[in-house]
């Protein structure tokens, strides 16, 4: 363990424990999992209704609505995006959509 | 000492369960329903992946807690990890180290996160556990083993049915004879059978997409987590990979290709780094043929192959060692 070898090894494992803390604390609760989520993968509309869910479980309704808004404007100019995971997104977020316009306060 | 220390900075670094405030990502299936009123999770003796669903309901009924679910998979974890180290010795390259990896490597974060990651744990456990039945007990007593520890796996993940490649190879690695080559050589084409049946079984023709833009997208998921493997930065529970560059799938192929080349270059004179690399490769290869929708090759479904990783860290480690001390 004393070894250059050893002193390297340490280093890379205690390196690797605070990335996974760090890492692990993203994994709190749902929004601190998808607004992580979210930014890693702008264009994903998963991440980004995932975040919406989250937001609109603490009341946030019109962070959520807004959210909503962008990712269905994004999915009009996607061509990349699979079929079936573009009709899943826009099914999320039309029902999203209609839970705030149901729930939410005006 | 150096277990000691390396014990503390597995509790500090997974310390972070402590803090879990709510279940995340798909725990919410298992412990929730659209009301927010919690449910038992669902759980049938027939259900698939049995054992992983009977302890979840199980723990359920007696703390359901979401941390202390996790505080659950961190314990498993931990047996994997002396059983990685125990399978790194029997194989001649640094147990601690092959330990430390499945201790704190980030990329473990997945499986220890959500409570359905329990899955990959036992998994792992069966597959780790068939390895060292196959090399460390006598021939028809470790066959017997093995094959249970086969069976305990493979009713927690279905991927643990690997172990029917996995295990001979550990023992060629360590016992390179005729037998063992012709062991393999069975068992390959055994596990490619299986694989061609899970495959017509799940692809329906709604889901299915292209067989070649399946395997480009698993293969550059693989190469992601491998990179992943060597500079944990970048880590996400949902990787964008339909937007992924060209160029970066290319990369990819020739990164998993090179990969695939380099076991048989290093066979001879470092056996354990090729073991570890094909361990990985094996582990992955399933998942570019058989089609999961819209389910790419994720951080907690590399759980298993994080084995193959340690041994090849475990390997250059103990080689390093041995260099410093001639």
């Amino acid at each position: 363990v004393c070894s250059k070898t050893g002193v390297a090894l340490c280093a890379i494992v205690i390196a690797w424990g605070a990335l996974t803390f760090r890492y692990g604390s993203v994994w709190q609760n749902e929004l601190t999992l998808w607004t992580w989520a979210a930014a890693q993968a702008p264009r994903k509309p998963r991440p980004q209704v995932n975040l919406a869910l989250a937001l609109m479980e603490q009341r946030r309704w019109a962070e959520a609505w807004e959210l909503l808004n962008r990712v269905d404007s994004q999915l009009a100019s996607d061509t990349a995006m699979p079929d079936l995971d573009r009709r899943e997104a826009l099914d999320a977020i039309r029902s999203n959509r209609l839970v705030i316009a149901r729930v939410a306060p005006r | 000492v150096t277990v000691t220390l390396l014990v503390l900075v597995w509790l500090a670094s997974q310390s972070w369960i402590v803090r879990t405030t709510q279940g995340t990502y798909e725990d919410t299936i298992h412990l929730a329903n659209a009301q927010g009123t919690r449910t038992a999770p669902a759980f049938s003796v027939t259900s698939r992946r049995w054992l992983t669903n009977w302890t979840l309901w199980h723990q359920f009924r007696i703390a359901p807690a979401p941390w202390r679910m996790r505080a659950v998979n961190l314990l498993l974890s931990g047996i994997v990890a002396v059983l990685v180290g125990w399978l790194a010795t029997s194989l001649n390259v640094s147990g601690l180290m092959a330990s430390a990896v499945m201790l704190v490597h980030p990329l473990t974060v997945e499986s220890l996160a959500t409570i359905s990651g329990r899955a990959e744990l036992f998994a792992a456990l069966g597959v780790v556990g068939a390895c060292l039945a196959l090399l460390r007990l006598p021939r028809i007593s470790g066959a017997i083993v093995a094959l249970g520890c086969l069976m305990l796996g493979v009713l927690g993940k279905e991927s643990a049915g690997l172990a029917i490649v996995l295990a001979p190879l550990c023992l060629l690695a360590a016992r390179p004879t005729k037998a063992v080559w012709g062991m393999l050589l069975i068992a390959s084409l055994i596990a490619a059978v299986m694989i061609g049946v899970i495959r017509t079984d799940l692809v329906t023709a709604d889901t299915s997409i292209h067989a070649g833009a399946w395997a480009l997208s698993q293969m550059t998921a693989t190469f992601r987590l491998v990179c992943l493997a060597v500079l944990p930065l970048g880590q996400t529970v949902d990787y964008d990979y339909d937007h992924a560059a060209r160029a970066m799938q290319i990369a990819s192929v020739f990164g998993v290709l090179s990969l695939a080349l380099l076991v048989p270059l290093l066979w001879q004179r470092y056996r354990i780094e090729a073991l570890g690399i094909a361990w990985v490769l094996i582990v992955c290869a399933p998942r570019w043929i058989v089609q999961s929708p819209r389910n790419y090759l994720n951080e907690h479904g590399f759980y298993l192959a994080l084995v193959g990783v340690s041994l090849v860290i475990a390997a250059l480690a103990q080689r390093q060692f041995a260099h410093d001390v001639s």
